[in-house]
């Protein structure tokens, strides 16, 4: 019988370094993180690095990033203009919508309105309408030369010329409330409104306050940190608007930031310097709104102090039914109507028209289907929003896994950089990309790749989705996956065979979440995308660009389906299997 | 001065097709406190609530003093903003973005108070709650006790003639709670009181109020001062909720006037000097109960003894201060403390006397009479 060998030191080879690095320095779980770490700061800072430099380039290389040195970019027309006119759209439409979803998500979480629930679904669903479809539709109606409501008041003598324009300053505004701007805020505020502590409200009650003596002084009080949160989140969504703007404000010369650098690269040759400028000046007015919203989300907050609910809720009284039919109603307004006129629009032989001897037609579809490049762009849309979700599922759970379990001095920075993409609009990420195949030839290939594509949807869902899965696995706690390791697992099979499993609800809804988002947006791919990359939601771009109506109204009735279908999936996933998906 | 009294007529609540408070009738007397005793899910806090206006009852009426509060039949209600009563809620329920001072102030704030006055009624309040220091402090820089000292000093600031408390004291750790228990029963002497206090611990029913009401099934089981519904219970449920009971099943032997009972065939026959309950007559099989700190260990010497029982010990808890100890006596087997001063083992007999004027009997357990 021979006795095992001692066995020699190792030579100091690539394994042995391997293994001393990971006793000295870190367990496997921090090399993940840093790799991690390293990888998302490439992707996200290194594009964006290019855009800020191309404000240092000398100028002399006129015509290769265009012929606007970027210290005379803010002379050319339009540029402060666009940069104002972002401003006044953020600011009107938050005016308005702040106090309206503030109502809404009062009635909802904190009264005896009827089908509450039912509601708060809704204005679920309609988060995730796609803005073009809704635009699409409510041209329908609000076209200044066809619009019927237009036309109905002319018809009816009431007025000469057309009342209503959605081409124009406040029709923008419009299209932005009636789509993400009011649904996202109730979508947020009313868990807040509804994890308050009723104890407080009935404490102020017995103390002598009347009900909107209550809501004012004691109700509103408390969830400001939380109404603050979400304020400072629209007001940076709202920067990244773009397809609206575009297709509204560009015949009536009325350019935001986002559409502006659009135009810039549009040019003939494209002025990289001068959209770089704009960008990088857009970048640095974001930044202190990120950094406010940052300090405002981790301070202590209010509402979750207690975690006991109320378990009576104010009593509307006699408000009670008018007040539901308004909601009802509201809710109808925003999200039935326009859809309604949409799908109408995609079966009218002339978009908009009802006078002609034949309104109604299938021809639409039937060409659609049979176009190649309705397909195609059905097709790549397809890859775009399917690939986009199976490496964000992979890669966000191992990010937010890292975060939440290893933190530190590696998981902050982690946690810090999966939020940044939030900071930079959709616009300017594409237009890094653009901007990194441009001028690094190694990322030529890229251009115009599907792939191109998917990595920056990506990056844009991130905040959300790692979000979402960091939420998940600090609920599952430590322990689980503790006493996986205890009976021999070792950390990877731990990961593979228990954190993934019990993670697979919430990794489902983050995946449909992803392709919902994906394929609906247009501004992070849009000057990525070329005749061969090219997805629907792009495609409903040009078509609304040069008019075409009627095939417009199909891609995006095709697009709502798609998107609304996967809401109702998700919400169904995470009610089954309670994800919180906020 | 009228006459503060709370008097709750036939007061019903239901949520949908489960009744919480089924037509109770309760009058708190004023300057009294009234506990609401029962495990959760009695009706105790609906009882409450309907009494601050925080809930509206299917049937009945409150009324405090010449006030209606609410009258179901008389289609009146008062909302809880105009019943100017105090309530300490379980959560304390503080407003967080304001500081101790901000929310004590606030209900003088509604009334109108002048800013002088204010102040001054604020600092006195304050002071007689011991948190003068803490004026400025914001809530979540206090620990619980002190949250739980502004919520009653918001509910005191302002006088009102009747204080409602919902389990005030749950929420902090047991040492914390026979302080705060102390200092309540301290305040009585200072501050005129009509309470209703609502507590599933009966420790602190029995220690804090003047009577205590015992609920079950949303039904008022027994109404009395403290040391009666302890002793004398008039139900098997308020019995065992107000304290351990040692019980033992047996015949009924009736001589004369003498009652006692008879422990298996073989076993002791104990005198007992209560009646005999309703229905039970001589041969009838009872249920014997004695709160264990009636009962007393005898000594080796004392075997024999009349009213005494013999026992063998089968399990034993040591838990510092004492051993618990599950005992064998006859067909029962009882719960019973041993002093820790001696070793004890298990299979050991010792003898324990059950005084004849300490017993009470009962009809048979499930036995409906």
């Amino acid at each position: 019988m021979t006795q095992p060998q001692a066995r020699p030191l190792q030579p100091p080879g690539f394994a042995g370094l391997a293994r001393w690095a990971r006793f000295a320095l870190m367990s496997r779980a921090q090399i993940l993180t840093a790799l991690l770490l390293g990888s998302v700061a490439f992707l996200v800072l290194y594009p964006i690095g290019t855009v800020v430099m191309l404000t240092f380039l000398p100028s002399d290389l006129s015509g290769v990033f265009g012929n606007i040195p970027w210290y005379r970019a803010f002379e050319e027309p339009g540029m402060t203009q666009s940069v104002i006119n972002t401003i006044k759209v953020v600011v009107a439409v938050q005016a308005i919508s702040m106090p309206i979803a503030v109502m809404i998500a009062w009635l909802l979480a904190r009264t005896d309105l009827p089908g509450s629930r039912s509601f708060e679904f809704c204005f679920w669903v309609m988060f995730f309408l796609p803005s073009m479809g809704v635009m699409t539709g409510w041209l329908l109606l609000f076209d200044p030369d066809f619009g019927l409501l237009n036309e109905w008041l002319k018809d009816w003598g009431l007025v000469n010329g057309s009342v209503f324009n959605l081409y124009s300053f406040w029709g923008i505004v419009f299209v932005h409330l009636t789509t993400y701007g009011i649904s996202v805020k109730v979508m947020l505020l009313t868990p807040a409104f509804r994890n308050l502590d009723g104890a407080v409200e009935e404490a102020s009650r017995i103390c002598g306050a009347g009900r909107m003596q209550t809501l004012f002084r004691i109700v509103l009080p408390i969830l400001t940190p939380a109404m603050l949160v979400v304020l400072l989140m629209s007001i940076i969504r709202g920067l990244e608007t773009f397809e609206i703007e575009l297709i509204l404000g560009t015949p009536i010369k009325f350019q935001v930031y986002s559409t502006k650098i659009y135009l810039l690269m549009a040019n003939s040759p494209p002025e990289f310097r001068a959209a770089g400028t704009l960008g990088t000046s857009v970048l640095a007015m974001v930044l202190p709104l990120i950094v406010l919203q940052r300090w405002a989300s981790t301070r202590r907050s209010y509402a979750t102090l207690t975690g006991r609910s109320s378990s009576a809720r104010v009593r509307l009284g006699a408000w009670r039914w008018p007040v539901f039919v308004l909601v009802l109603f509201s809710i109808a307004f925003m999200s039935l109507l326009p859809f309604t006129l949409l799908v109408a629009g995609s079966f009218m032989k002339l978009f908009g028209f009802f006078d002609l001897p034949q309104v109604w037609t299938i021809d639409h579809w039937v060409k659609a289907l049979g176009d190649v490049t309705f397909t195609s762009s059905l097709r790549n849309m397809l890859y775009l929003g399917c690939g986009t979700a199976v490496l964000a599922v992979g890669l966000y759970a191992l990010v937010a896994y890292c975060v939440v379990r290893v933190r530190g001095r590696l998981g902050g920075p982690l946690d810090m950089l999966s939020w940044l993409p939030l900071t930079v609009p959709g616009i300017v990420l594409g237009f890094g990309y653009l901007n990194m195949a441009v001028q690094v030839p190694l990322f030529a290939f890229f251009y115009g790749t599907i792939g191109a594509l998917i990595l920056v949807s990506f990056l844009a869902a991130m905040p959300l989705g790692v979000q979402v899965l960091k939420v998940h696995m600090l609920q599952m706690g430590n322990e689980i996956e503790e006493a996986g390791r205890i009976v021999g697992g070792s950390w990877l099979a731990t990961f593979r065979r228990i954190v993934l499993p019990l993670s697979a609800p919430a990794i489902a809804v983050v995946g449909i979440m992803v392709f919902a988002g994906t394929i609906r947006s247009v501004s992070s791919i849009m000057l990525l995308s070329t005749g061969d990359n090219r997805v629907l939601s792009v495609l409903q771009v040009e078509f609304l660009s040069d008019g075409s109506l009627g095939p417009a109204a199909v891609v995006g009735t095709v697009i709502v389906l798609i998107s609304v279908a996967a809401a109702a999936l998700v919400r169904l996933v995470s009610l089954r299997f309670g994800v919180q998906t906020r | 001065m009228a006459d503060l009294s709370l008097f709750i007529r036939r007061l019903t609540k239901r949520f949908g097709r489960f009744t919480a408070v089924e037509s109770i009738d309760l009058e708190v007397r004023q300057g009294e406190i009234m506990a609401l005793l029962g495990p959760s899910g009695c009706g105790k806090t609906t009882t409450l609530r309907m009494v601050a206006g925080l809930e509206r009852p299917t049937e009945g009426e409150i009324r405090f003093g010449d006030r209606t509060f609410v009258s179901v039949a008389g289609r009146i209600e008062l909302p809880p903003e105009k019943r100017h009563v105090g309530m300490v809620f379980q959560s304390y329920a503080l407003w967080p973005h304001m500081t101790v001072f901000e929310n004590i102030a606030y209900p003088l704030k509604l009334r109108g108070v002048k800013k002088a006055e204010l102040r001054e009624r604020v600092a006195r309040v304050l002071a007689l709650i011991n948190l003068g220091a803490l004026t400025d402090k914001t809530i979540p820089q206090l620990s619980g006790g002190q949250q739980q000292r502004v919520a009653l000093a918001r509910a005191l600031v302002y006088e009102p003639s009747l204080m409602l408390f919902d389990e005030p004291f749950s929420n902090l750790d047991s040492q914390l709670r026979g302080q705060m228990r102390l200092e309540l029963k301290m305040l009585r002497r200072k501050v005129n009181m009509t309470g209703l206090f609502v507590t599933h611990d009966q420790i602190e029913a029995l220690s804090m109020a003047d009577r205590v009401a015992i609920m079950k099934d949303g039904h008022i089981e027994q109404v009395g001062a403290p040391q009666e519904v302890y002793k004398e219970p008039r139900t098997r449920f308020v019995r065992d909720f107000l304290g351990r009971v040692v019980t033992l099943n047996g015949l009924v032997e009736q001589r004369g006037g003498d009652i006692a009972v008879k422990l298996g065939e073989n076993g002791p026959s104990l005198a007992v000097a209560s009646a005999l309950p309703r229905g039970i007559v001589s041969g009838d099989r009872v249920e014997l109960s004695i709160r264990p700190e009636f009962v007393t260990l005898l000594g080796e010497q004392d075997a024999g003894r009349p009213n005494s029982v013999q026992a063998t010990v089968e399990d034993l808890l040591f838990t510092g201060e004492r051993f618990e100890a599950r005992m064998r006596v006859g067909a029962d087997s009882i719960l019973f403390d041993l002093p820790p001063d001696r070793g004890w083992r298990e299979g050991q007999a010792v003898s324990l006397c059950l005084p004849a004027e300490s017993v009470s009997l009962w009809p048979e357990e499930g036995k409906r009479v």
